[in-house]
């Protein structure tokens, strides 16, 4: 008997229509047939029929009219006295046959899996065209009553479809074949999806199956190295410490300083502006990069820097699902410098004092004979010798002749971390939901900060389909911040909060304690003891609520067309509170010599924050296909986004019990109130249309219109356009042959240009543009300038001098700004390919692309300084830069389809970042931008040695460079200009001496490399990261020897200095503030390319049978160790991935962790 | 279909929010600043505004003073005097090396000073553009025309100090093409009389009283004119550079209104020993009789953390100044019969100025809550050349530790009044012996050392100045001596034109250090001092003397302003 089936469904889009269960019909039919009644029927209802074609009733004229009937009824009364019968089979299956027949009911049994055999939970069976059927249970298995010789249509998420004929009573093993990724992956890009196949800009995605094996402290850990130009800088290891972001390099230049701006992308949580580093990275489910214009454009204004789309998980329909996964992790800095001991500390330090004197430099009290005599002592026998003795010039202090290594007490152990997060989610009919709750907990790596970082991030999801064409959408999310520190990050002496691991001036000869054994912290007030001020000086102690929710309809009134509406709100609040104690610091034999001054007097300060954001995006989207080769999607929108910032802050000193962090509790005759208060608001229309003829050609275009109230009246709104356009080739007919072997090959190329709202007011703080200013209140973004960048304003500060009594308030004059500074433009060619082949084995992409930025607000020209004012910025400089990236993946399997495995290149590179047009410097200045400059470049002397004697140093002129006399074993720079004297000329391009560019510092060709295999239940990844190339000019003090004065501790690597022993020294001679030899020169330009295990984990999941025996879905294990192997011949001072000296450490960690799902 | 209904409607909806243009939405103002427009509307609001300039108000506050000039020795040596100072690339906001008296405070404003930085100057042009907006009577908004006039006639002087001839910028200049920008430098003696216009409008529009504690006051006006024109005045002189006359009669004019009024007496409490010393560790200067204007400190509300930094900051006077303090009879070291010698400390500081034991720390001296100083503190960071200095240095527990210190310090000292007075009258030749009782003689009488008379003066054989009249050598000497640490000294030798006194070798000598001496230290302690032939400390083991040259009066502009505009021409010599 030959079967047919019929389908039609009635709404095309997402809806998920099996969902509902329609069982009533409405007919009003006159002479119609019986296959057009039931077909009615089928379109109105649940019901699927199957009948034999040949074998119908042929009543021919049917008239029928009923109001809500339920189907069975309607079938019985149509076939009354036809011939035919029917029965009912489960899910909604009506059989129709003759009377005389009797078709075959069986009840199909079987088990679906996956490629691995493994059972597929969830799997839809369904009679080939019926709108419903089985789902498999946890271990694979499904019944469904069906007619024999039926054909079943198997499906499940992620697998193609299958089609088996089912004829028997034999149980059926059913194995699915995953889909081929790159043909059906679908994208999240702005408001909305896309089909991967179909992108014509250069966009990139990572999916939480990269991102669940490994665990993050946050987001940008996770995504470091995957995305070829993302370029993710982790700052420090600092417990809190953020991430910062940015997408191919530089486009802008920050004004009134030589110093490059970051230029971060919008980063866009679920549709909404938010910090990545306040979500968890458990609850992320993809990242969307959108790196070129024509991508990025729908978001206009904001997207000038690109844009990062984050997704979190939802709930999926299906049975409730609780998963678990935790870690806890030891972590220790990567790297830290090494400071000399108190030996080689006390010769350097009078070598460099012995050079001042001899040559006019800089000199102080040097060590004396007898320091050196005892400090040597101490160091062969610790414990029979003190660590200081009586100043024969104070007698009430000591002089220090210790040896502590400040680093090791500083930093002595591995730190733990530990996170956690649980989620439920699933949902059945109508509604589903995800509801999760994570918790992560770090301490710090100074081990006597005892600081305590902890996040809490409570989340829910709820999906509502009210009916077949309205559904609702919340989201909600909280990050609640808890951060415990040592006061001292409040007055910069060494805490951990200020960003730097050491303080300056500590010198191997204190010790920790006094030597008279009264358990006084050594420091005498001359030296901050950092363990001294972490033990007694008070708490610094942040939390911080960030609130989200959203709410979202979508609409889809009729076919092809889907309307949504959502609104944010968002609250973030701040409450800090810290509290410095003084404490008496103590001298010879526990006399008391005074209280330490910088933590006193004392006092309390309270800083808050209370911040909104509210966003409405309303958009419709239309996608249709016509003639089966017209493809068009077009969505027009609308996006509004206000911010309100208000911050306050309150100090309140002389607390009458300075152990109590109580503001109200005070002597303070004046206690200090600040406050600021901004806003800013945004809109954007914005559409958007898709045209792909018949799968080969494709052409996207977006247009939005913004309006920021960051701009003056006449100029508040900007135009954003773009086109990018796209060609299959791989659907061509000519390929037709070879089209298992190149699944994918498309050529893709885009044009777009984006201004930027952010560029006015974004670079600089409110201080930078008006001078010092004790008293005054920066706070980044939150400042009038950064909000208001064209209203001039009158600052109010105070003045260290006293009116009325009272330290003087001052309102002071205004800003000079330029009236007519507009938009900054960033215009972006990329052109793209991208390809798939082997069976997907093999797929990738390039992109090669062109940035243009116009018009960048800059210092409009370098002024005479007898303006008196900072020089007000205008939009009169360009920049270029070009790029590339690479990202290829390969995926097989082997031994029999039990190893899997996946490797992951990504490469990518931006350079020639070139100025192309600067009106700021005439003179082409080298301290300043100009024409044609390379950002990055270093110029400076090329180093020829060392003076042999101190009469061949001064016979050459360096009086330029430093003031002192130059002397034997300083650095012999070359004479490149043959004027007989070293120098840099006037310092500008025309004339600059004995400069040249001897480098660049911008980081080139940065790589990472993932590597997944699973083998049977085991599971291993890797994943290395790296810059090729990479220039690095270590102006710091660990790298020269005392370069700021007597205060900077030479570290380890610098005691290869030249001494008339040593006269082929890495270094030159010891000098205090020895600026002459610290010039930027080649020799010291140093390889900071590297390339680094950033993960490398094992994880194993057990057997299904032991899991289901323990009512189980899945549990995994592992164990991840993470930056545990740099190669690099950088110095061993720096982590080459945050060179830089003095920035809190990153670390590196091993964790434990587990995952598992009931 | 009843779903169309919703569908137009949101059609409808997102078209019109669409289409139009929300300015209403987009028009956001400060918050919570204030904006020009609506400032300067009264009194209040001048004041406010004209706050902000005094923290550029000189206090001598003995820190590090007098760096650059033949009086002190540090530790470190002066890069300008050691001829090894190198020409800035671009314009600082920091007081040039040494350059006189800092500004109010811990945080010295950006330019307020001896820098190529126009801020200040420009905060005073913002408000001689707007402040007539305020509905005042002319006399009351003069009162703070006078104090900004006060405060830009200042720094233009400390411009001129440092750089000679400077561009004269007295417009708030909003159009960053304006070809004031690009001028020529204004020379010097057209500036200073600019100054003394702007001076002469503060003296007449500050009342004697104002109008709130601390401001400004017509006497404090009249102390910087005197100031100004005593420089101006010596400068125009000394360099042959225009008139002199004028500016050395405004000094006495200035001087001699703050002497009749009555209102001004040299602190004196009858104890010689102690009073000079004791004058400069108060808690409380408002209302000292001496005090002309304050900077003040209170406990809690604005503290210094200067005492402490007295006692440690590795200064010392040098041998030079030393040698300059009289006898008790009156008398030069080189014609004292009662100078006992330099072998030992208390030797040399015996039967001297008493003023010596009260800027020097000798035998007895309280450094600190009890610690006696018994020989000079060599070898530590305490002093360079064994002549530590001491004024304003207490041993107050309290007022050593960091940043507790309440002690006052001056901005405008009656005695310098008195200096200036007696100083102009003696370049005019007006200088009479009642001059100097109204004025050196005061001073002598607070310290027990015995008149100054005309008539009696003998010439030093030891002078610096050998071609100087005995008169006005005594003068400078009492000066010198009387203001010691104060700042004024590097100003004094420029206006003097007297910049090769530093090529004196004692300038950067200090005290003797004889092997007997030597002994009674620890060896440890002074193993690395080293001493000339005569046993005087070396404090700079690789310079046996320092060279003047002329190029020095005058600091280099830096070259990117000579880059930016070429109108700027380099001083002579950078």
């Amino acid at each position: 008997m030959k079967l047919t089936t019929l389908l039609i469904i009635l709404f095309n889009l997402n809806v998920v229509a099996s969902g509902f269960s329609q069982t009533k019909v409405t007919l009003n039919m006159k002479s119609a047939d019986f296959k057009k009644v039931i077909s009615s029927i089928q379109k109105q209802s649940d019901y699927h029929f199957i009948y034999s074609e040949s074998n119908l009733p042929t009543i021919r004229r049917i008239d029928i009219n009923v109001q809500n009937a339920e189907v069975p009824g309607v079938i019985a009364n149509l076939l009354a006295n036809s011939g035919f019968k029917f029965s009912e089979l489960p899910n909604h299956l009506i059989v129709i046959s003759a009377t005389g027949t009797e078709m075959a009911v069986v009840k199909f049994t079987g088990k679906v899996v996956d490629e691995k055999g493994q059972p597929l939970p969830g799997a839809t069976v369904r009679i080939k065209g019926a709108k419903t059927g089985a789902s498999t249970d946890t271990n694979g298995f499904f019944t469904l009553d069906a007619p024999d010789n039926s054909i079943l249509t198997v499906s499940y998420i992620g697998y193609n479809d299958k089609d088996v004929t089912a004829s028997g009573s034999a149980p059926l093993l059913i194995a699915l074949v995953p889909e081929a990724k790159s043909l059906t992956e679908v994208v999240v890009v702005g408001y909305g999806t896309q089909k991967k196949v179909n992108l014509t800009g250069a966009i990139a995605t990572v999916n939480a199956d990269k991102l669940d094996s490994r665990p993050m402290v946050n987001l940008g850990d996770g995504l470091q190295g995957l995305i070829p130009n993302l370029n993710v800088n982790l700052n420090s290891g600092q417990p809190g410490q953020g991430a910062s972001f940015n997408i191919r390099g530089l486009t802008t230049l920050a004004p009134g300083s030589t110093d490059l701006t970051t230029t971060s992308p919008l980063i866009l949580v679920d549709g909404v502006a938010r910090d990545p580093n306040l979500i968890d990275p458990n609850d992320v489910e993809s990242v969307t990069v959108l790196k070129d214009a024509a991508s990025a454009s729908i978001y206009g204004s904001r997207a000038a820097n690109g844009v990062m789309l984050i997704t979190t998980k939802s709930g999926k329909k299906g049975p409730t699902r609780v998963t678990y996964s935790g870690s806890y992790t030891i972590s220790r800095p990567t790297q830290l410098a090494d400071q000399v001991n108190s030996g080689d500390y006390i010769k350097m330090f009078n070598y460099a004092n012995r050079s001042g004197q001899q040559s006019g430099g800089y000199t102080t009290d040097p060590f004396t004979a007898r320091d050196s005599t005892l400090a040597a002592a101490y160091r062969a026998d610790p414990a029979n010798n003190p660590t200081g003795y009586p100043d024969p010039g104070n007698p009430k202090k000591y002089r220090y002749v210790g040896n502590t290594d400040w680093v090791k007490e500083l930093y002595p152990g591995w730190a733990p971390q530990q996170q956690h997060n649980v989620s439920v989610s699933g949902g059945e009919e109508k509604t589903t939901y995800a509801a999760g709750m994570g918790y992560f907990k770090q301490e710090g790596l100074q081990e006597s900060a005892k600081q305590v970082y902890q996040r809490y991030t409570p989340s829910l999801k709820v999906n509502t389909d009210v009916n077949k064409w309205l559904t609702f959408n919340f989201n909600m999310s909280l990050t609640h911040i808890d951060n415990d520190q040592p006061a001292a990050t409040r007055i910069n002496q060494g805490g951990p909060g200020n960003g730097s691991w050491l303080t300056a001036g500590l010198p191997p000869t204190m010790p920790i304690f006094n030597p008279d054994g009264n358990g006084h912290y050594a420091g005498q007030g001359n030296y901050t003891n950092p363990m001294a001020v972490n033990a007694l000086s008070g708490r610094d102690i942040d939390n911080q609520n960030d609130f989200w929710t959203t709410g979202r309809i979508i609409v889809k009134p009729v076919d092809h067309l889907s309307v949504v509406a959502d609104y944010t709100f968002n609250t973030f609040s701040e409450f800090e509170k810290a509290n410095m104690i003084p404490y008496n610091e103590y001298g010879v034999d526990g006399q008391f010599l005074s209280v330490f001054p910088w933590t006193n007097p004392s006092q309390v300060s309270e800083n808050r924050q209370n911040n909104t954001y509210k966003s409405l995006n309303t958009y419709a989207t239309y996608e249709n296909t016509f003639a089966g080769k017209h493809y068009v999607k077009a969505l027009v929108g609308y996006n509004q986004e206000y911010y309100h910032y208000r911050l306050s802050n309150a100090t309140a000193r002389n607390l009458i019990d300075p152990t109590l962090p109580a503001i109200g509790i005070n002597t303070d005759t004046k206690p200090v109130v600040g406050g600021v208060e901004t806003e800013s608001a945004l809109i954007g229309s914005f559409s958007r249309l898709n045209y792909i003829y018949d799968n080969r050609y494709l052409i996207e275009v977006n247009a939005r219109y913004d309006g920021s109230s960051r701009f003056p009246a006449n100029d508040k709104y900007v135009f954003s356009p773009s086109v990018s356009l796209g060609w299959n080739i791989a659907n061509e007919a000519f390929m037709k042959n070879i089209k298992n072997t190149v699944n994918e090959l498309k050529i893709r190329a885009s044009y777009g240009q984006l201004p930027d709202q952010l560029t006015p007011g974004r670079t600089r703080s409110v201080q930078d543009r008006n001078g010092a200013m004790p008293g005054a209140i920066s706070y980044g973004n939150i400042s009038s300038y950064a909000q208001y960048p064209y209203i001039p304003t009158q600052l109010t500060g105070t003045v260290p001098y006293l009116i009325g009594g009272q330290p003087g308030t001052t309102v002071r004059a205004p800003t000079l700004l330029s009236s007519n500074q507009t938009w900054e433009k960033v215009q972006t060619k990329n052109i793209g390919l991208d390809f798939a082949f082997l069976n997907d084995k093999l797929n990738g992409s390039f992109d090669y692309f062109i940035n243009n930025t116009k018009d960048i607000l800059v210092n409009s020209l370098q002024l005479p300084a007898v303006l008196g004012a900072a020089t007000p910025p205008s939009n009169s400089a360009d920049l270029r830069s070009k790029g590339w990236e690479l990202s290829l993946n390969w995926k097989d399997k082997a031994l029999d389809g039990d190893l899997h495995y996946a490797v992951t290149l990504s490469l990518s590179n931006n350079s020639n970042t070139k100025v192309t047009r600067y009106a700021g410097n005439p003179t082409n200045n080298l301290g300043d931008f100009r024409v044609g400059q390379e950002l990055g470049e270093v110029w400076g002397y090329t180093n020829t040695g060392y003076y042999k004697t101190d009469a061949e140093a001064q016979a050459v002129d360096n009086s330029a460079l430093a003031g002192y006399k130059w002397l034997a074993g300083d650095i012999k720079y070359a004479d490149l200009n043959g004027d007989g004297k070293i120098n840099y000329g006037n310092s500008t391009l025309a004339n600059h001496g004995d400069l040249k560019v001897i480098g660049n510092q911008t980081p080139h060709n940065r790589f990472g490399l993932n590597l997944n295999a699973s083998y049977k239940s085991w599971d291993f990844t890797t994943f290395f990261q790296g810059v090729l190339s990479h220039r690095f000019y270590p102006n710091e003090y660990t790298f020269y020897a005392f370069r700021d004065d007597e205060y900077s501790i030479p570290s380890t690597y610098s005691t290869d200095y030249w001494t008339p022993e040593n006269p082929n020294a890495f270094f030159p001679r010891v000098r205090f503030s020895g600026g002459g030899n610290e010039q930027a020169q080649d020799k010291y330009l140093l390889n900071a390319a590297y390339a680094r295990v950033k993960q490398i984990t094992l994880g194993y999941t057990l057997p299904k049978v032991l899991t289901n025996k323990m009512k189980m879905q899945r549990l995994r294990v592992y164990v991840t160790g993470a930056n545990l192997f740099t190669i690099t011949s950088l110095n061993k001072n720096y982590d080459p991935e945050v060179v830089g000296f003095n920035t809190y450490p990153l670390n590196k960690s091993i964790a434990f962790g587990l995952q598992a799902s009931l | 279909m009843k779903n169309k209904h919703i569908l137009y409607t949101i059609c409808a909806l997102m078209i019109s929010m669409v289409s139009c243009k929300r300015d209403s939405y987009l028009d956001r103002a400060p918050l919570s600043d204030i904006s020009p427009q609506k400032f300067f509307k009264n009194e209040t609001d001048l004041q406010l505004y004209c706050n902000q300039y005094y923290s550029a108000l000189p206090q001598q506050n003995f820190l590090r003073m007098d760096d650059n000039s033949d009086d002190k020795a540090n530790q470190t040596i002066s890069t300008l005097l050691a001829n090894t100072y190198t020409v800035p690339s671009a314009a600082s906001s920091t007081d040039l090396p040494g350059t006189g008296a800092v500004s109010a405070g811990t945080t010295p404003v950006a330019g307020t000073g001896t820098n190529w930085n126009f801020a200040l100057i420009r905060t005073c042009n913002f408000f001689l553009a707007n402040y007539s907006k305020a509905d005042l009577p002319e006399a009351t908004k003069n009162v703070y025309v006078g104090e900004t006039l006060f405060f830009r006639a200042n720094d233009f002087w400390k411009k001129v100090k440092a750089f000679g001839d400077v561009p004269y910028v007295n417009k708030y200049i909003t159009d960053t093409s304006s070809s004031v920008l690009y001028g020529a430098r204004m020379p010097h003696q057209q500036v200073m009389d600019s100054v003394l216009k702007d001076l002469n409008f503060a003296v007449a529009n500050i009342p004697v009283t104002p109008s709130q504690d601390g401001r400004l006051t017509k006497y404090a006006a009249l102390a910087l004119k005197a100031r100004v024109c005593l420089w101006e005045g010596t400068y125009r002189k000394y360099f042959n550079a225009g008139d002199p006359t004028p500016f050395l009669q405004g000094a006495v004019d200035a001087a001699e209104q703050i002497m009749t009024s009555g209102l001004f007496k040299i602190y004196n409490t009858g104890h010689p020993q102690t009073d000079y010393y004791n004058l400069f560790i108060q808690e409380e200067l408002q209302g000292n009789s001496e005090c002309i204007l304050p900077m003040r400190y209170l406990l809690n509300i604005l503290t210094s953390d200067i005492d402490r930094q007295l006692g440690q900051s590795g200064d010392g006077y040098s041998k030079n100044f030393v040698r300059s303090f009289l006898c008790t009879d009156g008398l030069p070291y080189s014609l004292s019969p009662l100078y006992k010698g330099d072998d030992t400390p208390d030797d040399e500081a015996q039967n001297r100025d008493p003023r010596y034991k009260q800027q020097i720390a000798t035998r007895g001296f309280d450094l600190l809550n009890g610690d006696l100083i018994t020989l000079p503190r060599i070898g530590t960071t305490n002093t360079s050349t064994g002549y530590q200095c001491i004024k304003g240095r207490s041993n107050s527990q309290l007022a050593w530790t960091a940043s507790q210190d309440t002690y006052d310090f001056f901005i405008f000292r009656y005695a310098e009044i008195l200096l200036i007075d007696a100083e102009a009258r003696a370049e005019l030749g007006s200088c009479t012996q009642s001059t100097l009782d109204n004025t050196i003689n005061l001073l002598r009488d607070r310290v027990g050392m015995p008149h100054m008379v005309i008539a009696g003066l003998v010439k030093d054989p030891k002078s610096d100045f050998p071609a100087l009249p005995v008169l006005l050598d005594e003068i400078r000497r009492e000066r010198r001596i009387e203001l010691g640490s104060e700042g004024f000294r590097f100003d004094d030798l420029h206006r003097w034109k007297a910049g090769t006194l530093i090529n004196n070798p004692e300038t950067i000598l200090g005290m003797k250090l004889t092997p007997a001496l030597k002994a009674q230290y620890p060896a440890s302690q002074v193993s690395n001092i080293t001493v000339d032939a005569n046993n005087y400390i070396r404090v700079y083991p690789n310079f046996t003397a320092r060279v003047w040259s002329d190029k020095l009066y005058l600091f280099p502009i830096p070259t990117g302003e000579i880059t930016l505009n070429p109108q700027l021409k380099q001083n002579p010599g950078w």
